[in-house]
């Protein structure tokens, strides 16, 4: 053999080697994976940029396209049945469509955005980890543009999707389970009592099923998530059912959070016996506040509950004695102790409970619900001059919290609280411009539509007002997204 | 011998080491040193292309997880995975070189190394010579890997990485001097090892010190490498690769620079006739 004809067979060899070896689908997700990295990481940088940079944006909206061009879903989804990473190089082509319609969402392109968003729930339908956001992110949408019916059709579409689709473990999607309450809460909310109670009643048989044949820590997600699901279905007793059943297959780390669980839903399900008896044990297995202070609390409001409030208030005073800073549950526990003592007329108790509340946790809910029951309390016991004072010491301490604290959930509820005691001070002028204040800054948010209608109400009371009061219904009409607030500035005032 | 003479001898080695670093005549002896070391950079970076997976990609699975071959991951761990196959660089591919470097270097010294019967026998007796300071590196290496799932205190954590640095570097000073006389007193690999305890004691200040000196750059990439992997740099991870050569092209020249400085320290410090009283 001639050297050249060597030369020849070993570069054929060589050749053939580089095609026939190796895997060309991990090459393919390489690149895929490659190109998303530096699409998304410029369209970050696009979108964060003051003003944004839109000749970024488009380049990037360009190279994410040629993601999904190159990748195309046709092929690759195909293959995602196989072992192997061509359902990466689907994922990847899914994720750069995704990130494309966010763009549009975040460019306030609606319909271009919703399109987006249904053409990839049909052509990654088999990949819940895109059809999921997908879903979620039309719904937002949706919302935002007051489709609310196609909306709730996607609602549907998410409560059907199957529970246990996770793409990394197989096991139960939380999302998923928890779209059926969601939908439901908007049924009521939309007045469709017949349909939540259905889709409830779906979602019991669907988790049933799937519990019937999962194990370990899929059967005790599974679990919760149906306790939480016939909770929703006023039956407590069956929620209680679905945790007892959790509880034997959850190892001895989360024992002590479904003993946890098992007490509050006790308490939903009128057996506050059984709550001691849960708090007890939740509380000999986990001393902390996250799980100790919970079962606690369960308890104070368990002898509540049964009529003995000396007992739930030495709960509550066990809590805050035992742990200088209880958490999450401070709040709760000083305002639920606070408002046992005003309804057994121990007012002082309850006042000092109040203002620490207050002075505390300034910015929590409850903080503004306690400054709103200060208020209340005086003007109920005939006492204008004290309201007054208190109220006045709320405002100015509402003002601050208004000027220091930019979290808007503060705002929002600082904003509704100003504007609930200006009304009972009388201040009727001061506590429209407030409640319209607070829609105007918060206008798809439930409870600012709700203010914008109160405000409405309040303009509509005042002599000459009837017009402003029309005009602030007219405009909720157009502009709310909760179907409440719709149906109740429609009908006349 | 004072420690201020063995610290003005290992500078002093250190210089004409540095200086011979860049002598072409040495680099056609250790040229093979930066191959290896490129190849295992780029073979690495380079492991999901088609030609290379079929091999790499089931090795880099086994030593680093099933997920070493996603973007940008692979190039995250790179430098780690880099680190451990050098290792059998340095085992296996550099004590052979080190022997034509260390024969040159004493040629020009006018101290002209023993004939050998076979060079090939010369280089399993340089990796034989080598192999305790190539297993416990790799045993360091592995006890390093496995320090976060053991149960051990913060401070532990903290010293334990710091503690087989300094083991490792210790080691690497009581060889350095192996080679050397092993090439050019022409002996065998235990005979080179019995070379240490001298070593030890006139030479060991001098060998740490040049150690030391060479470490600087090699830290650097060490920390800038991770960095680069991140994104941190121009949110380039591929900036990972170019880093790992420039690392690997580093090493190269500082370990031809460390051969060098080791025939110069042999020479002055440890040669029949020459020890320092």
């Amino acid at each position: 053999v001639s050297p050249r004809a060597r030369t020849l067979l070993a570069a054929i060899a060589l050749a053939a080697l580089a095609q026939g070896c190796g895997d060309d689908a991990l090459w393919a997700r390489w690149q895929a994976e490659q190109a998303l990295y530096h699409a998304r990481a410029a369209a970050h940088r696009a979108l964060e940029r003051t003003p944004r940079d839109e000749a970024e944006l488009d380049r990037a909206i360009r190279r994410l396209a040629a993601i999904e061009a190159r990748f195309p879903a046709e092929r690759w989804v195909a293959l995602t049945g196989q072992p192997g990473p061509a359902r990466d190089v689907a994922l990847a082509s899914g994720r750069a469509a995704l990130e494309r319609a966010q763009i549009l969402v975040a460019r306030g392109q609606d319909e271009p955005a919703i399109e987006a968003l249904g053409a990839i729930e049909r052509a990654y339908a088999p990949l819940a980890a895109i059809v999921l956001p997908a879903r979620q992110s039309r719904i937002d949408v949706l919302e935002r543009t007051l489709e609310f019916e196609a909306a709730m059709s996607e609602r549907f579409a998410l409560a059907a999707m199957d529970p246990m689709a996770d793409p990394e473990s197989h096991g139960p999607l939380k999302p998923v389970l928890a779209a059926p309450l969601e939908l439901a809460a908007r049924l009521r909310n939309a007045g469709r009592e017949a349909e939540a109670r259905v889709e409830l009643t779906t979602a019991d048989s669907v988790l049933s099923r799937a519990i019937a044949r999962s194990r370990g820590n899929d059967l005790v997600v599974l679990a919760d998530g149906l306790s939480r699901v016939r909770s929703a279905r006023h039956d407590p007793r069956g929620a209680l059912a679905a945790l007892r059943e959790g509880l034997h297959a959850s190892d001895p780390s989360r024992v002590a959070f479904f003993a946890r669980a098992l007490a509050a839903r006790a308490f939903e399900a009128g057996a506050p016996e059984s709550v001691f008896a849960y708090a007890r044990w939740a509380a000999s297995l986990n001393g902390t506040r996250e799980v100790a202070g919970w079962v606690w609390f369960a308890s104070a409001l368990a002898w509540e509950a049964l009529g003995r409030p000396d007992s739930s208030v030495a709960d509550d005073d066990a809590i805050l004695h035992q742990w200088i800073d209880p958490g999450p549950l401070g709040p709760e526990v000083r305002f639920h102790e606070a408002a046992v003592l005003e309804r057994e007329g121990q007012w002082e108790r309850a006042l000092a409970g109040y203002n620490t509340l207050q002075a505390r946790y300034p910015s929590d809910p409850l903080a503004f619900d306690a400054a709103r029951r200060v208020v209340r309390h005086h003007l109920e016991h005939g006492q204008p001059e004290m309201a007054r004072v208190a109220g006045e010491q709320t405002l100015h301490n509402l003002g601050y919290l208004l000027e220091t604290d930019r979290d808007p959930l503060v705002q929002r509820e600082a904003l509704s609280a100003r504007g609930d005691v200006l009304q009972a001070l009388g201040r009727s002028e001061e506590a429209e411009s407030t409640l319209l204040d607070l829609w105007r800054r918060f206008p798809e948010d439930s409870l600012a539509q709700d203010a914008g209608l109160r405000a409405a109400r309040l303009a509509a009371a005042r002599p000459g007002g009837v017009a402003r009061g029309d005009s602030i219904r007219a405009a909720l009409r157009h502009a709310a997204t909760n179907a409440a607030v719709r149906r109740a500035a429609g009908a006349s005032p | 011998v004072t420690a201020l003479e063995q610290l003005s001898l290992g500078s002093i080695c250190l210089a004409r080491g540095v200086r011979a670093a860049f002598r072409p005549a040495l680099w056609r002896r250790w040229w093979p040193v930066p191959l290896a070391l490129g190849v295992v950079v780029l073979a690495i970076a380079a492991s999901p292309l088609p030609i290379l997976s079929a091999f790499m990609a089931p090795l880099l699975r086994l030593i680093s997880g099933e997920d070493v071959l996603h973007f940008p991951l692979l190039l995250q761990r790179l430098a780690p995975l880099v680190s451990r196959a050098d290792v059998l660089v340095w085992a296996l591919v550099a004590p052979p070189c080190a022997g034509g470097v260390i024969r040159a270097l004493a040629a020009g010294f006018g101290h002209p190394a023993p004939a050998v019967r076979s060079r090939g026998s010369e280089a399993v007796q340089l990796v034989v010579a080598m192999l305790p300071v190539t297993l416990v590196a790799l045993l360091v290496q592995a006890g390093l890997d496995a320090l976060p799932f053991l149960r051990v205190s913060s401070l532990s954590r903290f010293v334990l990485p710091w503690l087989s640095t300094a083991l490792v570097l210790g080691l690497r000073a009581a060889f350095l001097c192996v080679c050397a006389e092993l090439v050019l007193d022409g002996t065998t690999a235990l005979g080179a090892l019995a070379v240490i305890p001298r070593a030890m004691e006139h030479a060991f200040l001098p060998a740490l010190l040049l150690l030391l000196l060479l470490s600087p750059p090699a830290i650097l990439f060490a920390w800038a490498e991770p960095l680069a992997a991140a994104g941190r740099w121009r949110q380039s991870p591929e900036l990972a690769l170019p880093l790992a050569l420039a690392h690997a092209a580093y090493l190269a020249w500082a370990g031809l620079a460390a051969c060098a400085a080791a025939t110069v320290l042999w020479l002055g410090a440890l040669a029949p006739g020459e020890e320092l009283r």
